[in-house]
């Protein structure tokens, strides 16, 4: 078992005629995903890295069975795309895409509420389940199949996660993004990983800015039974300063590194100071 | 990736406002080479509120706000302020500088209540802030008071109804005309939110006048800087005279960097990597010198203008450049940095931990190559040789 994708998992991408669409949709083809086809407005009837390419979602989806999409759609349409993807009914949507303007999601979540599919991100690396599938922009190579589940709202500290608990391997690792209004959260990831039987122990890593891993700590002490480690990065950024993710601003005081790392500690989770350590509390646990 | 959040002068959101219909104070705005003397012409008044224009908060406190009773009171505010750095507790030892002057008719205060717009990331909607006491103590009031703030989310779907104006005036104990006054305000300001993709607006305080009009004396707006592509005027009212000179050339060659106290230099790729790195830094004993996110896959030319950014800033003792490589081989990152060592005039210790893909390879092509490059093997240990290379803290 594995959290929301795996081998099976047959996927479309949005966007697949993009640099960004082409190099990453060809990384996971070599990796093993099973990419069915992509869609880009215009270029519909052609094909590309030899998937046939659609104008729409919809036209894509009733020649294909497809269970998630891929969206490297520029910023300026991305929210476009993922109501599109949500509109054909696909279960799963991840978009990298970063630099979406904050009110173009607001009616996306809206909408989202209302709807079967799962959003992952935006500004995320994406989905991976080792040796089974990839979805994003991941290095695949770092990650080795285990019982570790990542969950991070950071791209590059998701890598820094997956390389110091590489002697255990990884179940799924999830980057959720680092945008103030994305899909996915902290308790979705943590339920999935907790009703998951590879996943033997899960690593949170959180930010400062909002208050997500502080409803996320309150979840796990009622509903996580399996070992959290946890590092929060910005305990030393300066209040009020912008840190290049927009979910990381300190406002009113509160998502401080402390606040949230407080409320972990309450709830029994095992935190770690710095990013250095979190390879060793993992270890600690499965020793 | 470039900042999230553009800021504009008080000046410049009033005149949004006004633009909106929402009441504002009688203003003008004041800047080097203008004539006193034709000002006060043109003004008239007989007492006028000074306010210094920079993009950060305490400005009263800080001095920064001076009223003036008489013509003389009035020009010496003007000499005091313009072309000075103001200093408060948001800005740095140095300041802003003080290049615009907001010249006000001083409006008679009976009252100061609060009223904003923001993007809240909790409820995913756009959420509306009411209190019944505004000005410098706003957040006091809400920590210490906060049955006096009401808050309401407003759909998209819906925009601003009724009842999200009297349920944000529960507490404002307002009169009949006030509420509709109030709820032309509000209703103006969404639309002011929606066109312009803000991300906040505030005016504090919204105040009721000794004739019982409401009046927006003093505004704060933020904008959604991924959405600028689509509001020229709004991209137009960025001031680069308020930023940090070393980020605003960053920002020229699209890093993200921001300078902070410390001496020890961090090159990083990576937003979330970049903060963790001086998390580390600050936990081992040492100052970071600033946040640098060079990009997920970086390069031998950024890495170079990473370098020559550092340069400019003079409290740098030591660098350190952690860089995780994921589809960009750590070999390859590891050929950039030689090749930027060469291209810049660095003198200080630089230290270098290379991760992930081919590491080993990386670490072996930069071994013995440079005698400013010192190998780490892992992060703590980076961290720490950084420090000490950097000779401690400032």
């Amino acid at each position: 078992m594995s959290v929301l994708i795996d081998k099976h998992t047959r996927i479309l991408c949005q966007g697949i005629t993009g640099s960004n669409g082409t190099f990453h949709t060809q990384q996971c083809i070599e990796y093993g995903s099973q990419m069915v086809a992509g869609v880009t407005p215009g270029k519909g009837g052609t094909t590309h890295l030899d998937l046939p390419v659609y104008d729409t979602v919809y036209a894509a989806t009733q020649q294909h069975d497809i269970d998630a999409t891929v969206i490297y759609v520029p910023a300026a349409f991305a929210a476009d795309a993922i109501l599109e993807a949500v509109e054909a009914e696909i279960p799963l949507i991840v978009c990298i895409t970063e630099g979406i303007p904050v009110q173009d999601m607001i009616p996306v979540s809206d909408i989202l509420e209302t709807s079967q599919s799962l959003l992952i991100g935006p500004n995320c690396p994406g989905i991976i389940t080792p040796d089974q599938c990839k979805i994003g922009i991941m290095p695949g190579n770092i990650h080795k199949a285990g019982n570790v589940g990542i969950v991070s709202r950071s791209g590059t500290l998701t890598y820094v996660a997956v390389n110091q608990t590489r002697d255990y391997g990884q179940s799924t690792c999830i980057g959720i993004g680092g945008d103030p209004i994305h899909g996915l959260d902290f308790i979705e990831c943590l339920t999935m990983f907790e009703h998951d039987s590879d996943t033997e122990v899960i690593v949170m890593v959180g930010e400062i800015g909002g208050t997500a891993e502080e409803e996320a700590a309150e979840f796990i002490q009622s509903a996580v039974s399996k070992p959290v480690v946890s590092y929060i990065a910005g305990a030393s950024a300066p209040p009020g300063k912008r840190m290049g993710h927009a979910g990381a601003i300190i406002s009113g005081g509160k998502g401080t590194a402390d606040d949230k790392y407080k409320a972990l500690e309450k709830a029994g989770v095992h935190t770690v100071r710095t990013l250095a350590e979190i390879g060793d509390a993992v270890k600690k646990i499965l020793a | 990736m470039s900042d999230i959040i553009v800021y504009i002068h008080e000046y410049q959101s009033k005149r949004l406002l006004k633009t909106y219909e929402i009441p504002v104070p009688r203003s003008e705005v004041f800047t080097q080479g203008d004539s006193i003397e034709k000002f006060i012409a043109n003004f008239g008044g007989e007492s006028w509120i000074v306010k210094a224009q920079v993009h950060a908060g305490g400005r009263g406190k800080a001095g920064g706000i001076l009223w003036a009773h008489t013509r003389d009171e009035l020009k010496d505010s003007i000499n005091k302020l313009l072309g000075t750095q103001l200093v408060t507790k948001q800005t740095d030892a140095t300041g802003l500088p003080i290049n615009t002057l907001l010249v006000e008719k001083p409006a008679e205060i009976k009252r100061e209540i609060y009223l904003s717009l923001l993007v809240d990331r909790a409820s995913k909607k756009i959420t509306a802030i009411a209190s019944a006491e505004g000005g410098v103590n706003i957040e006091e009031v809400a920590a210490k008071t906060p049955e006096k703030i009401a808050s309401v989310n407003i759909h998209k779907t819906s925009g601003v109804q009724g009842y999200h104006c009297r349920l944000l005036a529960r507490n404002l104990d307002l009169n009949k005309e006030q509420f509709k006054q109030f709820s032309h305000i509000l209703r103006q300001m969404y639309s002011l939110f929606l066109d312009s993709d803000a991300s906040l607006i505030e005016i504090n305080p919204l105040i009721i006048t000794q004739d019982e009009a409401l009046l927006a004396l003093d505004a704060k707006m933020n904008f959604d800087d991924n959405a600028l592509f689509r509001h020229k005027k709004i991209a137009s009212l960025k001031d680069p005279s308020q930023e940090n000179p070393i980020e605003l050339k960053a920002r020229q060659h699209d890093l993200n960097y921001v300078k902070l106290e410390g001496n020890v230099g961090c090159i990083v790729n990576g937003a979330g990597l970049a903060m963790a790195t001086m998390d580390l830094i600050k936990h081992h004993g040492g100052e970071p010198a600033n946040f640098l996110d060079v990009g997920g896959g970086t390069n031998a030319e950024r890495v170079t203008q990473a370098f020559n950014l550092l340069l400019e800033d003079e409290n740098v003792r030591s660098i350190f450049v952690n860089i995780f490589g994921g589809i960009v081989r750590c070999d390859v990152i590891a050929q950039g940095i030689l090749q930027a060592l060469e291209q810049t005039e660095l003198t200080m210790p630089v230290v270098v931990l290379l991760q992930g893909t081919n590491a080993e390879q990386g670490k072996a092509i930069l071994k013995d190559q440079h005698k400013l490059i010192i190998p780490a093997n892992h992060l703590t240990e980076g961290a720490t040789l950084a420090i000490q290379q950097a000779g401690g803290t400032i």
